[in-house]
C-alpha cells in the first residue's frame, strides 16, 4: 500500500495587506474580513521560483522527518507556474535536492484540483513501478500572473508550496477518488499568453455550488461512507464565502469544513495540502474528505483514512 | 402578481441576508439593503437553481436583476411566472 506518511509546507513571510487595498477597490473592511475572508496574501520574494518554494517546503518536512530524502524513488511537482516553460520544474528541483539519476521526476499541470489528482497519479505510478518512497510537491506562485489592479484576483491568491511524503508505510491511506472536468467552462479561469490571469468569479461560484456537492457525495459513496463518518472536510480555500456556502450546500457543520487561509490567501494546488498539514498530527481525525476545484474547470475529491 | 412567487423570491433573499419582507421595497435596489456583490451572486445562483434558468453575465451588468420587481419581471420573461409584476399592475 502507498499512502501519506508526512507533509511539509512553506508560506512566504512577506504579505500583501488587503485592508490597505480596500480603498483602491472601493471595498469596506467588513467585506474583506467576513466575505473574502482573506486579510493578507502571501507573496514570494522577487527572485524566488516555484522550485525554491518547493525546497523550503521540504525543509519543513525534514524537521518532521529527517530521513525523508533518503532513497526517494520519484518526485512530482504540481504547478502551472513553473520555473521555466521547459524543462519541467521537477528536473530543476531534482538538481537542487541533489537527487540521484535513478529518481524519476515529472510535473503535473493542474490548478486547484491538482493535489488530489497528483496523489492518485503518484500512488498509481509508485505501485506500478514498485517504488517505496515518493515526494509530491505543489507550488503555484500566482503573484507572478495576477494584475495588481484586478480585485477579482489580487485580493484572493497567495503563494505557497507543500510537499507530501508518500511511502509504503503510511499514516493515511488514500481512498477512491472522484474526478470531473467541465472543459466548456475553461475560459472562466484563464491566463492567455501575454495577459494576466482572468477569473469569472460568478461562473466559478455557480460551478462549485452546483457540482462540488455531487462530487463529494459520489466520493462518499465510492468509499462506502456517509458524510457523518467524515471528521473533516478539507476543501479548496477559494474564499471564506465559497467555503461557507459549500458547507451549507452539503449540509456540513462549519467547524467540519474549516477556512484557514485568512492570513495567506488562496494558494491554488497548495491549498488542500496546507490544510492537511495543519491537521496532520492530530490523531483525532480518522477520516478526511479532500476536495479541490478550479482551473479547467476541474474538480477532484478523495478520502483519507488514518491507519 | 403571483404572491407565492414573490414570497419565494423574498425567502431566497432572506436566506442570504436577514431582511424582513415588510422592510423590502419591491423597486429599491437590493444593494441598498446591504446586499453586496457576493450575496447577489448567491441569490442569483439560488434563483437559477430553483427555476432551472440561466442568468447571463450581461443581464447582471445591465442591472436587470437588481430589485425584487426586476427579478420577478425576468422570471416572467423566462416563463416562470405568467402574471403581471407589480410595476405592470401599477401601470395597468
Amino acid at each position: 500500500m502507498i499512502g501519506i506518511r508526512n507533509i511539509g509546507g512553506y508560506i512566504p513571510e512577506r504579505r500583501d495587506d488587503n485592508f490597505a487595498k480596500a480603498h483602491k477597490y472601493a471595498l469596506d473592511r467588513a467585506f474583506i474580513e467576513k466575505k473574502i475572508g482573506i486579510v493578507a496574501t502571501a507573496r514570494k520574494g522577487d527572485d524566488q521560483c516555484a522550485s525554491d518554494m518547493c525546497k523550503l517546503a521540504l525543509l519543513d518536512l525534514q524537521k518532521r522527518d529527517s530521513n525523508c530524502l533518503d532513497n526517494v524513488d520519484c518526485i512530482c511537482v504540481c504547478t502551472q507556474n513553473g520555473d521555466y516553460q521547459l524543462p519541467q520544474t521537477s528536473a530543476v528541483l531534482h538538481q537542487k535536492l541533489n537527487l540521484p539519476i535513478e529518481c524519476a521526476a515529472f510535473d503535473i499541470s493542474l490548478g486547484c484540483s491538482g493535489y488530489i489528482y497528483a496523489l492518485h497519479i503518484m500512488r498509481g505510478f509508485m505501485l506500478e513501478n514498485q517504488f517505496r518512497k515518493g515526494l509530491l510537491f505543489t507550488a503555484d506562485p500566482y503573484s507572478t500572473i495576477i494584475s495588481d489592479n484586478d480585485k477579482n484576483t489580487d485580493l484572493l491568491f497567495g503563494d505557497a508550496a507543500t510537499v507530501t511524503l508518500l511511502t509504503d508505510n503510511p499514516i493515511y491511506e488514500v481512498g477512491k477518488g472522484s474526478f470531473g472536468t467541465f472543459g466548456d467552462k475553461h475560459a472562466a479561469l484563464i491566463k492567455r499568453n501575454a495577459e494576466k490571469l482572468f477569473m469569472n468569479g460568478r461562473e466559478i461560484f455557480n460551478f462549485v455550488m452546483t457540482y462540488a456537492p455531487i462530487l463529494v457525495n459520489q466520493c462518499l459513496a465510492n468509499n462506502k461512507v456517509v458524510k457523518e463518518d467524515i471528521d473533516l472536510f478539507l476543501v479548496h480555500q477559494a474564499s471564506k464565502y465559497v467555503v461557507e456556502k459549500l458547507a451549507q450546500r452539503i449540509s456540513v457543520l462549519p467547524e467540519k469544513m474549516p477556512f484557514c487561509a485568512t492570513n495567506y490567501g488562496n494558494t491554488v494546488s497548495s491549498s488542500v495540502p496546507l490544510l492537511l498539514h495543519r491537521y496532520f498530527e492530530d490523531s483525532h481525525y480518522h477520516k478526511l474528505l479532500l476536495c479541490g476545484f478550479g482551473v479547467g474547470l476541474s474538480m477532484s475529491a478523495t478520502m483519507l483514512r488514518r491507519l | 402578481m403571483s404572491h407565492s412567487l414573490q414570497q419565494e423570491i423574498l425567502s431566497i433573499i432572506g436566506k442570504t441576508k436577514e431582511i424582513h419582507m415588510n422592510q423590502l421595497d419591491m423597486f429599491e435596489a437590493l444593494s441598498n439593503y446591504g446586499i453586496d456583490s457576493l450575496d447577489m451572486i448567491n441569490i442569483l445562483f439560488d434563483i437559477q437553481d430553483r427555476y432551472d434558468i440561466e442568468i447571463s453575465e450581461a443581464s447582471i451588468d445591465n442591472k436587470e436583476w437588481s430589485t425584487v420587481d426586476k427579478i420577478l419581471y425576468q422570471l416572467k420573461l423566462r416563463g416562470v411566472c405568467n402574471e403581471l409584476t407589480e410595476k405592470e399592475l401599477i401601470r395597468e
